[in-house]
């Protein structure tokens, strides 16, 4: 790309008048431009992939809203020394946002936000000259132009969820624009909305439907990507935050031209279902299915007893290798290992003891444990045979629950049964942790013990904890080691996966208003992989709202806290809480943690509050940086910023 | 402008007005919405400088034994930005358009908070880099928009520029007899600099990585700091933290640590004697001086806590002191 900075630059200083004498006046030999860039396939593949380049960022969840800013994590901002985290998201649950100099700015590319313009005017760029390469194949074009598009549509998408009405810019401006030209305005939401799914619509059908050449172009976009995001679009332009939200209706241009629509539109649901659909028939179509016991890859010895299968499976639907699962429609090709997983690894040995590489400092809160079901599949709060009350009384691990608990070991009631998700997704004081090397039928699986620094997993230091005692295990691979060394087993985060779209139908089904009998077979898909009954054999039998499901708003409910358990840590319940609108409720309970620093159980599970958060009505889209609305002074700032 | 005075002491005096035009100067009126990967320079920045130098020197001889020369010379430039291409802030104290070149930049802090709860009532003011709300004991910035928050709006040019704007240095050396005598002064005024807040809060982890551990404590914080037990809201240090984080609020550029950095040092002096040649004859040598100096020897400057040479890091390795006692024999 640097050959495209000299080039803007060298237009850039003839056009703003510089009047040096003729003999300077002159572009040197050898000097990048546009037309080197598309002289022939290969420049042009480059510059391809230069539009990919702000979309694998996005693989980093230190900077993703969905994962910073959801309620799930935690980042305490008083160590000594935050050993190469970034804070920046992190401290957002503090009202630490200002419109001065707004954190994770997407807009302008600044405080660890990408900047997506940049992004778009690069995808302009190449839709302008593909036609340039003299050797490149018309199916090739075909397909390049449709990723480009893609991409175009997905970074317009992007700033979408995060500042709603956004300023359209389908081509790009030229450089000889006269400042009145450059001053935008932002295109009203249902707009932008139709402006993305008309690009993704142009884009699919030159996307070839799966990825024939694995090792090269994986993470390359499909037909069934490109689908499986128009279906969000739709689903998250008809969701609450997007569709008839009173909070923003007052927003409008400078010539008045209303930027949101005020009224709630049901039929923004049918456009959904539509398209949610035909996503999950693409990708059912091409082989994509649920990842169950049997993708178990061979090296798990065949004696490992099934409640650890169970979990496992769980486990490696996120870690599995990109090849060999076939329930992940779309990851990143960020690799998700050194740099990740030792913030959310417990240390569970003396060699890790002894050797603080990993720190463990993403933690959970005690209100996600809370969110998982029991393992009657529903509620902890709901369930008739499960102690709520007592949930935090002694409890220690017996024999029958060894492979959850370690046997002999004494924690809370509020850690034994519960579903398998919950010790997929957690680990806590007293959880097993088969794997980090010991790979045997799961009788002598490794644990956590956490409370006080004379345990391994306690604190150290104060720049070496996990300050609420819960660590999420999912984002941990089972083969990777941490002992006296450390050994990182990568994976891809996944960005899509099929039970994520499975129980987003569900979801935009009962919007619809159908029947729950519509809706809950494919909650039900996803359940039953997870080793629990369905909703209604779950509800019915165990539930203290036996009939919840029946009503519109009750299957709502649980629809939103499955969709929150299945895809937990996967930087997505950030997103989907502001498009529900129920982000504020979940940020007015205080984000709590065990007493990490004791080593007595009475002291140790004496819940303290870690972060009470800040998060106002406003918080739910983005502020403009404000010196954009003094640059441009067609552009309006959200509400209350 | 050229004469002289006292018939041996030639003075030079300039005074000079300069524009400097056509500074090249990225353009910073481009909306983002552009999308442009690399920042548009053009030459639309405009300068204007004004000053006066002024040089003396001269030499005469005193009587029949004796000499003085001088030497003087003194600066002064006052320069601002005529045209500077900045978005058009509604807070005309943010324009660097008018300002001198260098100046300070930062928050006007009022006095220290007298308690959580005054902190609570008051304009909101979180540094993004944490999320820790002020208490007491903490600098109370001024709201200077009146938006009822304290952010990034509420910083406007404080003091004189970094750079100082007066210069100037003076030495005289006579000698009577066998006796000589020699000093140098150098000063310099209108000029602020900012206490490194960062770097100089005791027990906390020091920005610059390759100090390990904490930060040292200054005699000058132990004597006069915010406490429970000291609630002076002008205490020379605010409440202190365990950690940078906590303590974000103290450590943005503000007038409560900006001080006046002129000073006037005697840079160097030099007293000697040389013996009579009769003397030094019927001691068999041709020549000997015995002499004493020394080196950044007094220093006059409203700053006290260090040299404000150091600027503001006052953990600096110091400017020295340096004496010497010489005896200078040719044989």
């Amino acid at each position: 790309m640097k050959s495209y900075y000299k080039y803007l630059f060298m237009v850039a200083l003839t056009i703003t008048g510089v009047s040096c004498k003729k003999y300077l006046d002159v572009v040197p030999d050898n000097v990048g431009t546009i037309d080197y860039a598309f002289r022939n396939r290969n420049e042009a593949e480059n510059y391809l992939f230069g539009c990919y380049n702000a979309l694998q960022n996005f693989a980093n969840v230190q900077t993703n809203v969905g994962f910073v800013t959801s309620g799930e994590t935690l980042f305490p901002n008083d160590l000594q020394d935050n050993n190469s985290v970034n804070t920046i998201g992190f401290n957002l649950i503090r009202g630490t946002q200002s419109a001065q100099n707004p954190a994770l700015n997407y807009w302008d590319g600044q405080n660890s936000g990408q900047a997506l313009f940049v992004a778009i005017r690069k995808c302009n760029t190449m839709l302008e000259n593909i036609d340039k390469p003299i050797d490149l194949s018309a199916a090739e074009k075909e397909r390049w132009i449709a990723e480009t598009k893609f991409l175009k549509a997905y970074y317009n998408y992007y700033l979408f969820r995060m500042y709603g009405p956004i300023p359209i810019v389908d081509v790009n401006l030229p450089i000889t624009a006269t400042t009145e030209e450059t001053k935008v305005k932002r295109a009203p939401a249902d707009s932008v909305v139709n402006y993305i799914v008309k690009l993704l619509d142009q884009a699919i059908p030159g996307l070839p439907p799966v990825i024939q050449n694995q090792t090269e172009e994986l993470g390359r976009i499909t037909k069934t990507i490109a689908l499986c995001v128009k279906a969000e679009v739709l689903a998250t332009a008809a969701s609450p935050l997007f569709n008839g939200n009173p909070d923003l209706a007052s927003l409008k241009n400078k010539d008045g031209q209303a930027l949101f629509n005020g009224t709630y539109d049901a039929t923004k649901w049918d456009r959904a279902a539509t398209a949610c659909f035909d996503a999950i028939k693409s990708a059912e179509a091409n082989g994509n299915r649920l990842h169950v016991q049997s993708d178990l890859t061979a090296n798990i010895p065949a004696s490992l007893t099934d409640s650890l299968k169970k979990v496992l499976n769980l486990q490696t639907t996120i870690t599995d290798k990109w090849e060999t699962n076939p329930e992940l429609i779309w990851a990143l090709n960020g690799h998700f290992g050194f740099g990740n997983q030792e913030y959310f690894m417990p240390r569970l040995t003396a060699g890790a003891a002894g050797n603080l590489i990993a720190q463990g400092t993403i933690a959970a809160p005690i209100s996600q444990q809370e969110l998982f079901y029991t393992n009657n599949g529903v509620p902890i709060n709901e369930d008739k045979t499960w102690d709520y009350t007592n949930r935090y009384a002694k409890q220690t691990g017996d024999d029958a629950n060894r492979f959850y608990i370690h046997n002999g070991y004494e924690t809370v009631k509020a850690h034994f049964n519960r579903e398998p998700r919950f010790y997929a997704d957690l680990a806590f004081d007293g959880g097993v942790w088969y794997g980090n090397g010991i790979l045997g039928d799961g009788e002598n699986a490794l644990y956590v013990a956490g409370k006080g620094p004379s345990s391994f997993a306690g604190p150290k230091d104060n720049i070496r904890l996990n300050v609420t005692g819960y660590w999420p295990k999912k984002l941990v691979n089972y083969l990777t080691v941490y002992d006296k060394t450390m050994t990182w087993e990568d994976f891809h985060l996944p960005v899509i996966r099929l039970a994520g779209m499975y129980l987003l139908y569900a979801e935009i089904l009962n919007e619809q208003g159908k029947s729950s009998a519509e809706a809950i077979p494919y909650i039900d898909k996803v359940r039953t992989r997870a080793g629990l009954p369905g909703v209604v054999e779950a509800w019915t039998n165990y539930s203290k709202t036996p009939t919840k499901f029946t009503t519109k708003d009750g299957l709502r409910q649980i629809i939103h806290q499955e969709r929150r358990i299945e895809l937990a840590f996967e930087a997505q319940a950030g997103w989907d809480l502001r498009r529900w609108k129920e982000l504020q409720d979940v940020m007015t309970r205080p984000l709590q943690g065990w007493n990490v620093f004791e080593e007595s159980f009475v002291n140790y599970y004496r819940a303290r509050t870690i972060v009470t958060p800040v998060f106002n009505n406003r918080n739910y889209i983005w502020p403009i940086r404000a010196d954009n609305l003094i640059i441009n002074n067609n552009l309006v700032q959200n509400p209350n910023w | 402008m050229e004469f002289t005075v006292l018939k041996n002491f030639n003075v030079t005096a300039e005074v000079y007005k300069n524009n400097k035009y056509d500074v090249l100067q990225n353009r910073n009126n481009i909306p983002s919405t552009m999308g442009l990967e690399a920042a548009i320079a053009a030459n639309i920045g405009k300068v204007e400088s004004k000053g006066i130098d002024i040089q003396i020197d001269g030499k005469r001889s005193i009587g029949k034994d004796g000499f003085l020369s001088a030497r003087a010379n003194f600066t002064y430039t006052a320069n601002k930005y005529v045209q500077y291409e900045e978005p058009s802030y509604n807070e005309k104290y943010r324009l660097l358009t008018g300002q001198p070149l260098n100046r300070n930049f930062g928050y006007v802090a009022e006095r220290l908070f007298v308690d959580d709860e005054e902190a609570r009532n008051s304009p909101t003011q979180i540094f993004s880099t944490n999320g820790f709300p002020p208490q007491g004991g903490d600098i109370k910035y001024r709201d200077l928009n009146g938006d009822g928050k304290i952010d990034g709006a509420d910083q406007t040019f404080l003091g004189d520029p970094s750079i100082p704007q007066i210069v100037y240095g003076f030495g005289v050396s006579g000698g009577w007899r066998g006796f000589d005598l020699s000093a140098f002064f150098q000063g310099q005024a209108k000029v602020s600099f900012f206490i490194d807040p960062a770097r100089t809060s005791p027990f906390i982890q020091s920005p610059d990585n390759y100090y390990n551990g904490n930060t040292q404590l200054l005699k000058a914080y132990a004597d006069n700091h915010w406490s429970e037990d000291n609630q002076n809201l002008y205490a020379l240090y605010p409440r202190l933290g365990i950690n940078g984080a906590q303590i974000e609020n103290n450590r943005q550029n503000s007038t409560w640590w900006m001080r006046d950095g002129s000073f006037l040092r005697l840079k160097s002096a030099e007293l000697g004697y040389t013996l009579p040649a009769k003397i030094a004859k019927s001691l068999g040598v041709k020549k000997t001086r015995i002499y004493f100096n020394g080196l950044n020897l007094l220093t006059w400057s409203p700053f006290k806590m260090w040299d404000p040479e150091l600027g503001g890091r006052g953990f600096n390795y110091p400017i020295q002191k340096v004496f010497n006692i010489g005896i200078n024999v040719n044989l």
